[in-house]
């Protein structure tokens, strides 16, 4: 059996280390679905904060992606979030190259719907890039993107966590005026999004005055709800389109031992490495007790079904370039 | 979709089906898909699709450039002039300056890095054992202590300077 938190989270296998922790699949023996989950060490006391902050902000949004829950167990937290498996629009950039600009566009729109969400309840993300908008693996159809990893944003209630004068986040997007120690401002995460749209569609006549728009001074700037409105505008080009995005599924396999409904029977031993392939005929052990409604989830079937198969990796490209910027002297 | 018309045009664009010119890379130099992947800088999942022409072309092109090294150092691993490790290297600073992207640009890179290496020093302990350590050890071992200072407890900036400046004079 793989090591268990709080008596609830079973850790399956390991997605990644970041600067701020490692990423683990998790069985949640309680609601029986994968998440994904953040493990901290109580020492790292700064990122904690952050995350606990973080965990403690609710803005329910369709592109909002932010940690549910947490659990805590000796030296070490946990922080948990839905998984999603189709990797980053990083991840689609470095497959592709620049891509279909009408894909790009609900990608881009999308994340602004997330930034009006989150400015309306008077937070700033601070580290809108490729790498934090992670995606569901929807293939070649409609993309369905998150605004993820809110681990160095702020609200404008809040004691700052970080002096002005430090620089966060990941300098290639910063606007210059937080580079000189401005105040976090929603307008700087617009800046973000103006180098983000550019990156994704190359450098497009069509996109090009709402690029200039968004990477302008930041009195210039369109909100997120007037750059969804230029976004809108647009009539791109796509006679050069010579293939459409697809966006894969980036997650691993399970290891030996796991199943889309959780753990099998026969291998609860030693999930955290290659075990004996799992035995077909037998069956499955009963998961540790779990509410009606996902029992009868359980049982419609293998397949994951879509809303306990947000599972997910978080971009961590990104997150390993902050932990230096976070703890500089 | 036709497989077959596929990979013709892949060995148009190319000089042979994706699927043979990677899986004989992969098999001559013992690299798995995924490490393959990572080498070019593309997902598993775009690999595979490559490697069974589901798709044509390669669609980054400093994947593509990645490739081009690739293909032209392989024979040097293949006859003992190379180690697999330079090959790598190799392969891995092709960002692709000479294509239209500088999307992977040297400086990303190396801030990544460093991120990595700030992070393994700053698992190991906090930035004032690190600078405790390095003034322990700095008569004795003046240059480790500077790694301890550099990595465990300066900032990243300096730090990514420190790395510039080791790989560029090593």
């Amino acid at each position: 059996m793989g090591e268990v938190f709080t008596g609830r989270y079973e850790l399956v296998d390991l997605l990644g280390a970041g600067g701020m922790g490692a990423v683990w699949r998790v069985w949640d023996h309680r609601d029986a679905t994968y998440r994904a989950a953040k493990v901290l060490r109580q020492s790292d006391s700064v990122s904690l904060l952050r995350f606990v902050r973080e965990s403690s902000w609710r803005v329910e949004h369709p592109h909002v992606l932010m940690p549910q829950g947490r659990a805590g167990e000796d030296e070490r937290v946990l922080f948990t979030m839905p998984v999603v498996r189709g990797g980053s629009l990083e991840t689609v950039i470095a497959d592709h190259g620049t891509v279909d600009p009408a894909w790009a566009a609900i990608v881009v729109d999308q994340v602004l719907q997330a930034l009006a969400a989150v400015h309306a309840n008077g937070i700033v993300h601070r580290d809108v890039k490729p790498a934090n908008i992670l995606l569901e693996p929807t293939g070649s159809h409609r993309p369905h993107a998150w605004l993820s990893d809110f681990g160095i944003a702020v609200s404008a209630e809040d004691a700052r966590l970080t002096r002005a004068h430090e620089v966060v986040g990941t300098r290639r997007y910063q606007p210059p005026e937080a580079a000189a120690g401005a105040e976090p401002a929603p307008a700087q995460d617009l800046y973000a999004v103006g180098l983000v749209l550019r990156e994704t569609v190359g450098d497009r006549p069509e996109s090009a005055a709402l690029v200039e728009r968004l990477c302008g001074p930041a009195q210039d700037r369109p909100s997120a709800v007037e750059a969804r409105a230029g976004l809108a505008a647009i009539a791109w080009d796509r006679s050069d389109v010579e293939e459409l995005v697809e966006v894969f599924e980036q997650l691993p396999e399970l290891p030996d031992g796991w199943a889309a409904d959780g753990p099998r029977a026969g291998a609860r031993h030693a999930p955290l490495r290659p075990a004996a392939p799992p035995q077909v005929a037998s069956p499955r052990t009963p998961p540790a007790p779990a509410p009606p409604a996902r029992a009868g989830a359980r049982r419609a079937g293998r397949r994951i079904r879509p809303e306990l198969a947000l599972a997910a990796v978080l971009a961590l490209g990104g997150v390993a370039l902050l932990v230096g910027a976070v703890l500089a002297l | 979709m036709d497989l077959q018309q596929n990979r013709e045009a892949q060995r148009r664009l190319y000089g042979a089906p994706l699927g043979e010119l990677l899986g004989g890379h992969a098999a001559r130099l013992g690299l798995t898909q995924a490490r393959l992947a990572a080498l070019l800088g593309v997902s598993p999942p775009m690999l595979s699709q490559l490697m069974n022409a589901r798709r044509i072309k390669i669609g980054n092109p400093a994947a593509a450039h990645r490739l081009q090294v690739l293909h032209e150092l392989a024979p040097e691993v293949e006859s003992g002039a190379m180690t697999l490790d330079e090959l790598v290297a190799a392969v891995e600073s092709t960002h692709g300056e000479d294509v239209l992207t500088t999307r992977t640009s040297a400086r990303t890179s190396t801030r990544e890095r460093v991120g990595l290496l700030q992070e393994v020093f700053r698992e190991a302990a906090s930035a004032s054992e690190h600078l405790d350590a390095a003034a322990l050890l700095q008569d004795e071992h003046p240059r480790i202590a500077e790694l301890l200072r550099v990595y465990g407890a300066e900032r990243t900036a300096d730090a990514v300077a420190h790395l510039e400046s080791r790989v560029s004079s090593g």
